[in-house]
């Protein structure tokens, strides 16, 4: 757990015309709020349109490891928050999977952790 | 079939539960109320707040009992709210969930001591979200005999009935074949009835029975260093060290004991956890400060300059570079003729207090032992043109160089200097002179 494992998107293009739907400024995080095995939420500060093909560039960082990660995708649903961005949620098309797959394992592993010492803690609790 | 039931449970338990969000951001906000919405809770029942002021009024007003909180909300604490929330309901009638980007374990363990029921790594998946949700309101909800006789134990705990805690935490005693969680209780039990050497039976018996309890351990811990019986709690530390991950206060309290049991050569590797705990409190950097100052001492003591500079040097980066702390340390080492190694410390004092008296001074005390006396005069005077004031040590050091290189005229002027700001020290200086 020492060493981070984290994925962080810099840009989101519209894959059919090449146009940028955001591209992150210098020390700027793309939130992400959810992920899974085909699909991850992102907050952008405008709308996108549902359906609409995008290339998501990203590093995935694995136990501090920086890896360039391309993701093509669709977007399958918008929403607006309260502070005037919106969840943007993709489906994962084209990806390294396997890549991918170490990090999922490797976010697990984290949570494993953090379950452990709460167990160990709290003991017969 | 067993499935049916048991999420009939959960989505009645947030059917009928006030929740409250606080989270700094709106995203996660919506990404977390349509989780607890899918699962069963009312949406007029869910309450969010995005700063620490509006989390706590919502606590007051509408007193909800599941709560879902970053570990920092601007720069205060999640777990903060949950004392608010325990002391309106009751620990034992609330969910506290810590959702939270940080996976530094040292903030995981502070969360499991501070009675938080579950610790969730964001993002995380909607999947994941809800089983832990499901598993931590199961666990809570619907707790074994042996759970339910620590819970209700320590509800009256928590209301001062002493005697009728320790009935239930004995009565637990029998229902789980190693039943540390209560022996740790009656422990606390008995140290509320001052009574501190059952207290640490209780404790011990725990740790008989699990031999790495932490509860048992750190009460053990905590028992014997308020005795100040550091010989014996020194060794505890390993066996926490080794399995478990060290909170801020531990860690203080680990330093003294290494300072009192001088086990000195164990500095550099708190040293090492320390600079590994992100968040940490104004008693542990001061704790941290003193401690390395004074395993720099004892090793100034025992004339070994390189480790004393060593230990200063984390003292230095302890204290954030206090210019108090390294004006002591560099006074300390040219007290013990040791110009190198305050140099190295003096070379640290920061940018922005280099115009100060107590930076010039201290160059000019450092000079003293390296440049020849005629060198240190000619420094001295200018270092006086610069001084706001200067201190009487500074000027009778001054009178002294300027004596012993038979100036009496320049050290004449150093006393006129020095009297304008010390008037007391006018007879002092000149019988120096004299």
């Amino acid at each position: 757990m020492n060493k981070t494992t984290d994925l962080q998107i810099t840009r989101i293009t519209n894959l059919t015309n090449g146009i940028d739907l955001h591209k992150s400024k210098q020390n700027e995080i793309m939130e992400i709020t959810e992920y899974g095995a085909e699909v991850i939420t992102i907050v952008l500060p405008k709308p996108a349109g549902k359906n609409l093909l995008v290339n998501i560039d990203a590093t995935l960082l694995l136990n501090g490891k920086k890896n360039p990660f391309i993701i093509s995708g669709k977007i399958i649903k918008v929403e607006p928050t309260l502070d005037k961005t919106y969840t943007i949620e993709i489906e994962l098309h084209d990806f390294d999977r396997v890549l991918w797959n170490d990090f999922l394992k490797l976010r697990q592993e984290a949570q494993n952790q953090v379950d452990d010492v709460f167990r160990k803690i709290k003991g017969d609790e | 079939m067993s499935e049916v039931p048991f999420v009939n449970s959960i989505a009645g338990y947030l059917a009928n539960t006030k929740c409250l969000l606080v989270e700094p951001s709106s995203a996660f906000i919506a990404n977390i109320s349509s989780s607890l919405i899918s699962l069963g809770a009312k949406k007029d029942k869910i309450y969010t707040a995005l700063r620490m002021e509006d989390a706590l009024e919502i606590i007051e007003c509408h007193k909800p009992t599941l709560i879902i909180t970053e570990h920092q909300i601007g720069d205060k604490f999640g777990l903060d709210l949950i004392d608010k929330v325990d002391q309106l309901v009751g620990e034992q009638n609330r969910i506290a969930i810590l959702a939270t980007r940080n996976a530094d374990i040292t903030s995981v363990a502070e969360a499991a001591e501070e009675q938080i029921d579950a610790y969730i790594l964001k993002p995380f998946s909607l999947g994941d979200f809800q089983k832990k949700l499901q598993d931590t309101i199961l666990n809570k909800t619907k707790p074994s005999n042996y759970m339910s006789h620590i819970q209700s134990g320590k509800a009256l705990l928590l209301n001062g009935e002493l005697e009728n805690a320790s009935n239930k935490f004995n009565e637990a005693k029998k229902l789980h074949p190693k039943p540390s969680l209560a022996f740790y209780y009656c422990g606390l039990i008995q140290q509320k009835f001052e009574k501190k050497e059952q207290a640490i039976d209780e404790f011990k018996q725990g740790l008989a029975l699990t031999p790495l309890h932490y509860r048992c351990l750190t009460a053990y811990f905590d028992a014997l260093f308020q005795q100040q019986n550091f010989k014996v709690a020194y060794e505890l530390i390993k066996p926490l060290r080794i399995h478990y991950p060290i909170s801020s206060k531990r860690l203080g309290q680990i330093m003294i004991c290494s300072i009192y049991c001088q086990h000195i050569e164990d500095m550099p590797e708190y040293f090492k956890l320390f600079s590994q705990i992100k968040n940490r409190t104004t008693d542990l950097i001061k704790v941290a400060t003193a401690s390395f100052k004074t395993a720099g001492k004892t090793m100034l003591k025992e004339n070994q300059p390189e480790k004393a500079l060593m230990y200063f040097e984390m003292g230095a980066i302890s204290a954030q570079l206090d210019p108090e702390y390294l004006d002591g340390v560099v006074r300390d080492l040219l007290k013990a003729r040791q110009p190198g190694p305050a140099t190295e410390l003096f070379k640290k004092y920061p940018r922005q207090s280099q115009s100060t008296d107590r930076y010039k001074m201290l160059g000019f005390l450092l000079e003293c032992q390296t440049l020849a006396p005629v060198q240190v005069l000619d420094r001295g005077k200018k270092v006086m043109l610069l001084l706001e004031k200067g201190e009487p040590d500074f000027y009778r050091e001054l009178v002294r160089i300027a004596k012993s290189l038979g100036k009496e005229m320049a050290a004449e002027d150093i006393i006129n200097k020095a009297v304008t700001h010390f008037p007391d020290l006018r007879k002092e200086l000149y019988a120096l002179l004299n």
